[in-house]
């Protein structure tokens, strides 16, 4: 259980429509989705309800966010989700270390979906390939929409590690993806996707594999 | 657009009237289209920009769905019919016509004009850090090849210069300033270059939290609300702070739909409700103009 008041360091309380706080939630949604997600279940911040933050010396900065979530398939809102993330002062990039659990999570069950997608794949005769998803309209062809949350968790991933207190990243497109020959069960793809980090309005290019497990 | 621009000119003379303001870069015309009931020449302005930045589609639709709002619904809607008689919008659907063009054929994530550098080979400057004001300080980049690239020069966009030169010529008239941007689902106000409280606050403020109201009674998005440097990042040399430095004291950005799901790529399905609710937004602050607020 995060602590909310610690006599040592101040709390000081985030205004919820800023970005020290929005900033901080983007994290935790990152969080979530590279734990949490799956071919047929993505989170995206709803509401902030509270956010605090502390000054720790010689640490860093711990946001407490207490937040709304949508998972995007099914537009299902999960309350009560409450994330304490640490921003620590280091020379150059380093990870945000991040707690978040919300209470309703598991309702949401997407396990035949995502069983049947595995099936889907593994019978197919050819090994599965995609391109630029969405397209420059927003069109993803409905067979195409797992592979592109797929690509979504392996960036939440990466966005997760990039994160700081000075960015703010999402994925703005699934440039390729192509399966991965493997001789196990497990379902492997080879991604590029280019992210979108909003403070600088720079896009990055990047490449992941995400590995689809036979049991979820 | 440009074709569309041509015949809503031609099939609604009483309310309509197409100029241009000046050239891109490239050489295209920057269509403007003034939109009213045709009456006085003093009448109050609202001035609308879409599609600053190439890659934000949904700006430049908007626009278009304003302007086809506002005439369709002159006669069934006594707000809309107020807002025609009092005022005069001017409409600018594409700000950056050759970084639309762009990001239409060769690069969708364009976010810049298409100028020229005499020393490195990357195009393009960000339109909206090229302003005078606070220029190229904080939030905005010295580097050519950089995305908030602040240009060599305050202006040294021939688009930004051209609409700089109407606002100045027209500052009288102009009492708001809105530009559409995506995406984030944020109302913007002064001052993006610092944090500091804008003299006029408590009228801007109360416009802004009508039309984010507004907005959510449509189908129920949430936009957050306040000033730039706050709500999202400082940035300096952007349109929105100089058009308030210039005078006029209603000056917005939006920052429309979504918040990262589909970003810049929003889909079709997804203009109509996000132009309707905006356009509810917009009719809120132009109605503030009309009121008394000190």
């Amino acid at each position: 259980q995060p602590t909310w008041v610690d006599p040592a360091f101040p709390m000081k309380e985030l205004n919820t429509s800023h970005y020290p706080a929005t900033r901080a939630a983007k994290v935790a949604e990152h969080y979530l989705n590279y734990h949490h997600g799956s071919p047929s279940k993505w989170f995206m911040v709803h509401a902030i309800e509270r956010a605090t933050s502390e000054d720790i010396p010689e640490v860093g900065t711990k946001y407490h966010i207490q937040f709304s979530v949508q998972e995007q398939a099914t537009k299902k809102i999960v309350e009560n989700c409450i994330a304490e993330i640490l921003f620590r002062q280091t020379e150059g990039q380093s990870t945000p270390e991040v707690n978040c659990t919300c209470d309703d999570l598991l309702k949401i069950k997407t396990s035949d979906a995502d069983h049947a997608l595995y099936h889907h794949i593994k019978h197919q005769p050819h090994l599965v390939t995609g391109t630029d998803i969405p397209d420059s309209q927003g069109n993803i062809p409905k067979e195409m929409e797992p592979l592109w949350y797929l690509g979504g968790i392996g960036a939440s991933f990466i966005m997760w590690q990039q994160s700081n207190e000075s960015t703010l990243y999402n994925m703005a497109h699934i440039h390729n993806v192509k399966q991965l020959n493997s001789e196990n069960d497990l379902l492997a793809f080879d991604y590029v996707v280019l992210l979108h980090e909003m403070v600088s309005q720079v896009k990055k290019k990047k490449n992941h594999s995400s590995i689809c497990p036979s049991i979820i | 657009i440009q074709i569309w621009m041509h015949e809503i000119n031609r099939t609604h003379p009483h309310f309509v009237d197409m100029f241009s303001v000046g050239q891109s870069f490239e050489g295209r015309p920057l269509y403007v289209l003034q939109l009213g009931k045709k009456s006085r020449r003093d009448k109050k302005a609202v001035w609308i920009d879409c599609g600053v930045h190439a890659r934000e589609w949904i700006g430049p639709a908007f626009c278009q769905w304003f302007v086809k709002e506002a005439l369709h619904s002159y006669h069934s809607d006594p707000v809309t019919r107020r807002l025609m008689n009092q005022l005069y919008f001017y409409i600018m659907p594409v700000f950056n016509v050759d970084g639309y063009h762009f990001s239409w054929t060769k690069d969708r994530f364009w976010r810049k004009t298409r100028s020229k550098n005499a020393k490195f080979h990357c195009r393009g400057v960000d339109a909206n850090r090229n302003w005078k004001v606070k220029w190229c300080e904080e939030g905005a980049s010295s580097h050519p090849c950089d995305e908030t690239y602040c240009g060599p020069f305050p202006e040294s966009e021939p688009e930004v210069k051209a609409v700089a030169n109407f606002l100045r010529k027209q500052r009288k008239r102009v009492k708001a300033y809105i530009s559409i941007h995506a995406y984030a689902q944020m109302l913007l106000y002064p001052y993006s270059y610092k944090y500091a409280t804008i003299p006029n606050f408590n009228c801007v403020e109360l416009a802004a939290h009508n039309a984010v109201l507004a907005l959510y009674s449509a189908y129920g998005v949430r936009y957050r609300y306040g000033p730039a440097s706050t709500t999202l990042y400082v940035s300096s040399g952007s349109s929105m702070d100089w058009a308030y430095k210039n005078g006029i004291p209603y000056a917005f950005a939006f920052e429309l739909r979504d918040t990262g799901y589909f970003g810049f790529l929003l889909p079709e399905t997804l203009i109509n409700p996000t132009c309707t609710e905006t356009t509810r937004a917009v009719k809120t602050i132009s109605t503030s103009l009309l009121k008394k607020c000190s």
